[in-house]
């Protein structure tokens, strides 16, 4: 990475951890989404009425490891929150603060003419596009390892409480090394692709929902008890989402041309 | 060494076609050296400094700067290049000073180099005292100021601006104008101008283009211009009070007396025979057509030629020249 790129990753990255709206989203989407929610549920888990007897649903119990079938009502249903639901909502973070990332250093400076400037200078566009994408990246990656670390220790207080194995197992490395940062990446240039498509900062955002709604669709489909994403899964998506990253990002790069990005802009025709 | 030029330079915008933005732009600025290209809104300014600056692609016809083609080698064209244009803005985030440091970094210059050159620049377009500003603080004049020295900051070899003098105050005009005259005559800055502000122009630039619509109606320099476009050179005297002019000549609003000239060689004759039919002569001088009035007289003689082809008649013509109003106050005819 050159120098002129390096500087504009640590220009972006500041510029939007300082913008007091946009660092306020970027840290309570994270808090919401891996502290409170969880916590809400797990207070809401310890005080859900238990008749004598009563087990969890076996067909979700017999998609987690053997010792669940072995567990209280309680604690058994705290163990199907964390290892079926909480993926989703992880994974959820790098979604939303990549994308959320992207349309600010991508659209909102092209709304606000500072993309032009940028391409005005010896970087070039396809300069200005790796920087970018790395500052984007790893600032979402940074603050998904941030909320990771959040998610760990609310979900930790809550097994321990709850006396029930810790949480954390292969298949969260897997989500957390390979998973969160290819979604990272993923999301950014999804953001990127449609740099030149869309017309604000706001209709940007919107894409969150698309990324989105498929993680979600998949997480959720485990709650009927039919499968569960097993480590080798975990492994093709997140192989499937590497793939998808090289061609995005070769295709956002290629279209990532001042006279695209211009004609979007609203660029004046004098 | 040419170190901008254009050849049948056209840019349609979008995929359907439609009115060209520019059509067969042709023109060459040599290295050291100064152009404006004049036109009203609408004319193809801002296109041809994005093509020049490789923001655009030309849909036909090609252009070169520095020897670059700047569609393709954008990168080194931009370390050897400066450009301002009306929507290319600074980081709201940052302040004045930051901008150009991150911009001076951006375009690789050393830390000490880029703290000197924005110093300087600073002072020079007397922005020092807001260096501190964001530059959503700054008047629109001083953003101006700030868009020129961040255009500058690299030492450029060439200077592409435009909208410069539309709509800023005299002091930025001014500020301004000190400062492209010491780029180019100190640091041998090669500019091109793409502006409706033809008096910011005038006395700054060696050579001109007139554009109009996208098409470049004439280029040269502002007597060959004039000379082309047929604008006449006018005698003004200043007179006693109840003096009489010589004949042909008419008395202006302001009580000065003028008449259009063939040459000047005619002015001292005119002189000699006011004083020896006794007048009093207070002032005499050659009143050169503006450029603005050279532009109006290539557009009125451009419609003409456009009236005759479409086979109207002569008084037809002539109609549509005094329907001009703005023809009139041009060019005022002497007597």
């Amino acid at each position: 990475m050159s120098s002129a790129e390096l500087q504009l990753v640590k220009k972006d990255m500041k510029s939007i951890w300082t913008g007091s709206s946009r660092r306020a989203l970027l840290i309570l989407l994270p808090v919401m989404l891996l502290v409170v929610i969880p916590a809400v549920y797990f207070v809401l888990i310890l005080l859900m009425p238990e008749a004598p007897g009563a087990r969890p649903p076996e067909a979700l119990t017999a998609l987690l490891p053997e010792y669940v079938s072995g567990l209280e009502y309680k604690q058994g249903w705290l163990v199907i929150f964390t290892d079926l639901l909480c993926p989703m909502l992880f994974l959820c973070v790098p979604i939303l603060t990549g994308a959320a990332s992207a349309s600010y250093a991508f659209v909102m400076e092209r709304e606000s003419g500072t993309l032009e400037t940028l391409l005005l200078t010896s970087m070039g566009p396809k300069s200005v596009f790796n920087a970018k994408t790395t500052s984007c990246t790893v600032l979402s990656v940074l603050i998904s390892g941030a909320g990771f670390l959040a998610f760990a220790l609310t979900v930790t207080v809550a097994d321990v409480f709850a006396e029930v194995r810790l949480f954390f197992t292969l298949d969260w490395l897997i989500l957390l090394v390979l998973e969160m940062p290819t979604l990272s990446l993923f999301s950014v240039v999804f953001v990127a692709l449609t740099v030149t498509r869309v017309h604000s900062t706001v209709e940007s955002l919107q894409t969150m929902g698309y990324l989105i709604l498929p993680v979600a669709a998949i997480y959720l489909m485990q709650l009927t008890g039919i499968f569960r994403l097993n480590i080798i899964a975990l492994i093709l998506i997140s192989a499937a989402l590497a793939v998808l990253d090289v061609v995005f990002f070769n295709a956002a790069s290629r279209g990532f041309t001042p006279e695209k990005l211009l004609e979007r802009g609203g660029a004046g025709e004098e | 060494m040419d170190a901008i030029g254009a050849y049948d330079l056209t840019k349609v915008y979008g995929p359907g076609g439609g009115r060209p933005a520019l059509r067969g732009v042709n023109l060459l600025v040599p290295e050291g050296r100064s152009m404006a290209c004049v036109g009203p809104e609408s004319s193809g300014k801002t296109t041809l400094i994005r093509l020049l600056s490789g923001l655009l692609r030309p849909s036909s016809g090609e252009c070169s700067v520095l020897g670059l083609s700047p569609g393709y080698e954008a990168s080194r064209l931009h370390s050897m290049v400066g450009t301002v244009l009306y929507s290319s803005k600074l980081y709201a985030e940052l302040s004045l000073w930051d901008n150009l440091l991150f911009f001076a970094g951006i375009q690789r210059l050393a830390r000490a180099d880029a703290v000197e050159r924005a110093s300087f620049l600073l002072r020079r377009l007397n922005l020092w005292e807001e260096r501190e500003h964001s530059p959503r603080q700054l008047s629109t004049g001083m953003f101006k100021r700030a868009s020129l020295a961040r255009a500058l900051i690299h030492r450029p070899r060439v200077l592409l601006l435009d909208s410069q003098g539309a709509g800023m105050d005299l002091e930025t005009a001014g500020l301004v104008r000190e400062l492209l005259e010491y780029a180019g005559s100190q640091e041998g800055v090669t500019m091109l101008m793409c502006t409706q502000d033809m008096g910011f122009v005038q006395d700054f630039c060696q050579s001109f283009g007139l554009l109009h619509e996208g098409t470049l109606m004439a280029r040269g320099s502002l007597e060959s211009l004039r000379l082309a476009s047929g604008a006449k050179l006018r005698a003004s005297l200043r007179l006693k009070d109840g003096d009489k002019a010589p004949e042909g000549f008419r008395r202006q609003r302001d009580g000065l007396w003028q008449k259009a000239l063939e040459s000047e060689e005619e002015m001292p004759r005119l002189i000699m025979q006011v004083v020896s039919g006794g007048g009093s002569l207070y002032e005499a001088r050659v009143v050169r057509p503006t450029l603005w009035e050279i532009y109006q007289a290539h557009l009125d003689s451009g419609r003409r030629r456009e009236a005759e082809i479409h086979g109207e008649t002569g008084d037809e013509a002539q109609l549509l020249q005094a329907e001009e109003p703005a023809t009139e106050s041009a060019v005022p005819e002497g007597g």
